[in-house]
């Protein structure tokens, strides 16, 4: 039997070669669906990891814990269980980059042109660069220096509104944790910052995390915790070690995806779209590989005649059908994998610029790169050999049906 | 081998008619024939163009249905036959050659021959045994690996005949297989399958035109219209 496919592979090679125009062309064709595949997953992982990346780095990181319920009311009391003890085990255990304690709270800004309501962020100077993007946002004055107190980063817009510079004196107001005391506090622009998004210019003020403390009275007490992890990967682990160990009663522990559910159901989606797209693509070159057999087989109609005159099984001839739609295939996957490869590295060079596109609340700053990945080089590939034989089955059937005598009397 | 019939038939056509639909007209192209054949005969199926030949050799062979009657080869009636039981039949037990094209252009001559001793699954060294052989007994040795378009049209014609003859089927079908060849090689070709017959006892029935091979065969069937309307038995 074994000599009996070999035959079928060295005929259908043979066969291929023959119209070699055709074969080419339709190889191309197929190819170039291939190649568009890999190039739109390669795009869509550079898109991806820079969203990511934008999402987790710009504030986020890649786990936080808070109190639970914190996130919901932003209540000042719901602070961090054993804040003090979690941040020193997490800062000890072996999958963490860097943990930032913050206070994140509500108030009042107020200098002597205007006055704003403000998200507060209380941070420890030292910790925080690791894990957001405040210290290279920052276009004048000084980011926070460790132990220095009594200053504040303002974001740009803010800082006009409240029509302020580096060095001017504003006040906070804010209520205290447990008493609702109202307490007040004045504090020197110690900077001005502008990230790409302009809610997080109007809305932040960073300052000192023990001067947050102080002034909402919540001693060493924190609200979150960002957590980086060496590898962006652990966060996923939900049911590894790390997740049984650090969540614990009364708090949380959330990984970027559970904390912006936007985003992930965004890449979700992105899932779907390469599907949608990888079967448009493919229903166009299914054309053309039905095409191409059709032709081939009409070409052939007689020695389709004679092959069934001889005694080859309806099955053994949609066979050939199928082998040479295989071949055909493999020849296509090489190209494609080829072009692919080509163009994706190419365009990967260069980069596309997306600057300043917001996309799921994400500004891109970068050019996007599309990435290459080995998956890409199996799994399209897989999808076009077997779609190149699904397209194949109709032919194959044609030939499997064909009563000889009339095959032969079609072609004379 | 096909089981040997009591009276050694190895064709039976009981009222075989055929109708073409070209459309909304009707063509007759077979009007009620009835023949029986017999082992080891040489007959020749003539007459004009449109009297009926191709189409009586292509219902003998199973590579068309009749619109009435019934066909039996060696007894067994072909319209009883599933699509795959009919291919593993002709495959067994008929030998094909056709006046042209009638190679796998892409397959060597050693493939050509050697394609239905694959599809018999016979063995490797049994199935190169065999196509040697016969490819020799046809004057092809040496000329093994040439493709058909590499051959001489009567080159071509001898591995279809090695190829039908390689299973030592019990019919040879030839539809009018000198006709694209000069006087000469049509004639070697006819001599060849004439010793083929003698040698081997295989029952040939060829359609022709050919006044060379109705002159050479034992037994002539001249059809007119799609009737038999002479059958001569000769010495």
């Amino acid at each position: 039997m074994l000599a009996y496919w070999w035959l079928l592979i060295r005929a259908a090679a043979r066969n291929l070669s023959r119209n070699r125009r055709r074969t080419l062309l339709s190889s191309l064709a197929i190819a170039l669906g291939l190649a568009a595949l890999i190039f739109t997953d390669g795009l869509i992982r550079g898109m991806v990891a820079d969203m990511v990346r934008l999402a987790t780095d710009l504030m986020l990181g890649h786990a936080q814990i808070h109190a639970e319920g914190f996130r919901q009311e932003m209540e000042l009391e719901r602070t961090v269980r054993e804040g003090t003890t979690l941040l020193r085990h997490l800062e000890e255990h072996p999958s963490v980059a860097h943990v930032a304690p913050r206070v994140v709270a509500f108030g009042m800004i107020s200098s002597p042109s205007n006055v704003a309501s403000v998200t507060v962020y209380g941070i420890d100077p030292r910790r925080e660069p690791p894990l957001s993007q405040v210290d290279e946002a920052i276009i004048a004055g000084e980011y926070l220096v460790p132990h220095e107190r009594g200053r504040v980063l303002l974001g740009q817009k803010l800082a006009e509104t409240l029509r302020v510079q580096v060095g001017d004196r504003i006040v906070l107001t804010a209520a205290q944790a447990e008493t609702g005391e109202l307490a007040m506090s004045a504090y020197r622009v110690g900077g001005i910052f502008a990230f790409a998004s302009r809610e997080m210019n109007t809305t932040l003020v960073f300052l000192p995390l023990q001067d947050a403390q102080e002034l909402y009275g919540l001693g060493e007490r924190v609200h979150e915790l960002a957590i980086r992890f060496w590898d962006i990967r652990e966060a996923d682990h939900l049911s590894g070690s790390f997740w049984s160990e650090f969540q614990t009663e009364g708090n949380e522990l959330l990984n970027w995806r559970q904390l912006m559910p936007e985003l992930n159901s965004t890449l979700a989606a992105v899932d779907v779209q390469m599907y949608i797209v990888g079967a448009i693509l493919f229903a166009i070159v299914a054309f053309g590989i039905i095409n191409t057999l059709f032709m081939s087989l009409y070409e052939r109609m007689f020695e389709f005649g004679v092959l069934r005159a001889i005694g080859t099984r309806p099955l053994q001839m949609a066979g050939m059908i199928l082998t040479e739609a295989g071949l055909l295939a493999v020849v296509s996957i090489v190209l494609g994998n080829l072009l692919g490869a080509a163009v994706t590295a190419a365009v990967a060079q260069i980069g596309l610029d997306y600057t300043g596109i917001e996309y799921v609340g994400i500004t891109f700053h970068e050019p996007i790169r599309p990435v290459l990945a080995w998956s890409q080089f199996y799994r399209y590939p897989i999808w076009v050999f077997l779609f190149t034989l699904l397209a194949a089955i109709y032919p194959a059937l044609y030939a499997a049906r064909l009563r000889p005598a009339k095959a032969m009397r079609r072609s004379l | 081998m096909v089981q040997s019939h009591p009276n050694d038939e190895v064709i039976r056509l009981e009222g075989v008619t055929k109708v073409y639909r070209m459309g909304e007209v009707e063509v007759p192209a077979l009007r009620g024939v009835d023949l029986v054949v017999r082992r080891g005969e040489f007959a020749a199926l003539a007459g004009p163009s449109g009297s009926g030949k191709t189409t009586l050799l292509n219902l003998i062979g199973g590579l068309d249905v009749p619109t009435e009657g019934r066909v039996l080869l060696a007894g067994r009636p072909l319209d009883q036959m599933s699509g795959r039981e009919l291919s593993d039949f002709r495959r067994d037990h008929i030998g094909f050659i056709f006046q042209a094209y009638n190679l796998i252009p892409v397959l060597s001559a050693y493939e050509n021959v050697e394609y239905v001793l694959l599809l018999q699954r016979v063995p490797e060294v049994e199935r190169r045994k065999r196509v040697l052989e016969i490819l020799e007994a046809v004057g092809l040795k040496g000329m093994e690996h040439r493709r058909p378009a590499q051959l001489s049209g009567g080159q071509q014609q001898r591995v279809a005949v090695a190829r039908a003859m390689v299973t030592r089927p019990d019919l040879i079908l030839a539809d009018e297989p000198t006709a694209n060849l000069d006087s000469a090689t049509g004639e070697a070709l006819l001599d060849m399958m004439r010793s083929l017959n003698q040698q081997y006892g295989m029952t040939f029935l060829f359609s022709t035109h050919d006044p060379m091979i109705m002159e050479r065969a034992r037994r002539l069937i001249l059809l007119r219209d799609g009737r038999v309307v002479q059958d001569e038995r000769r010495g």
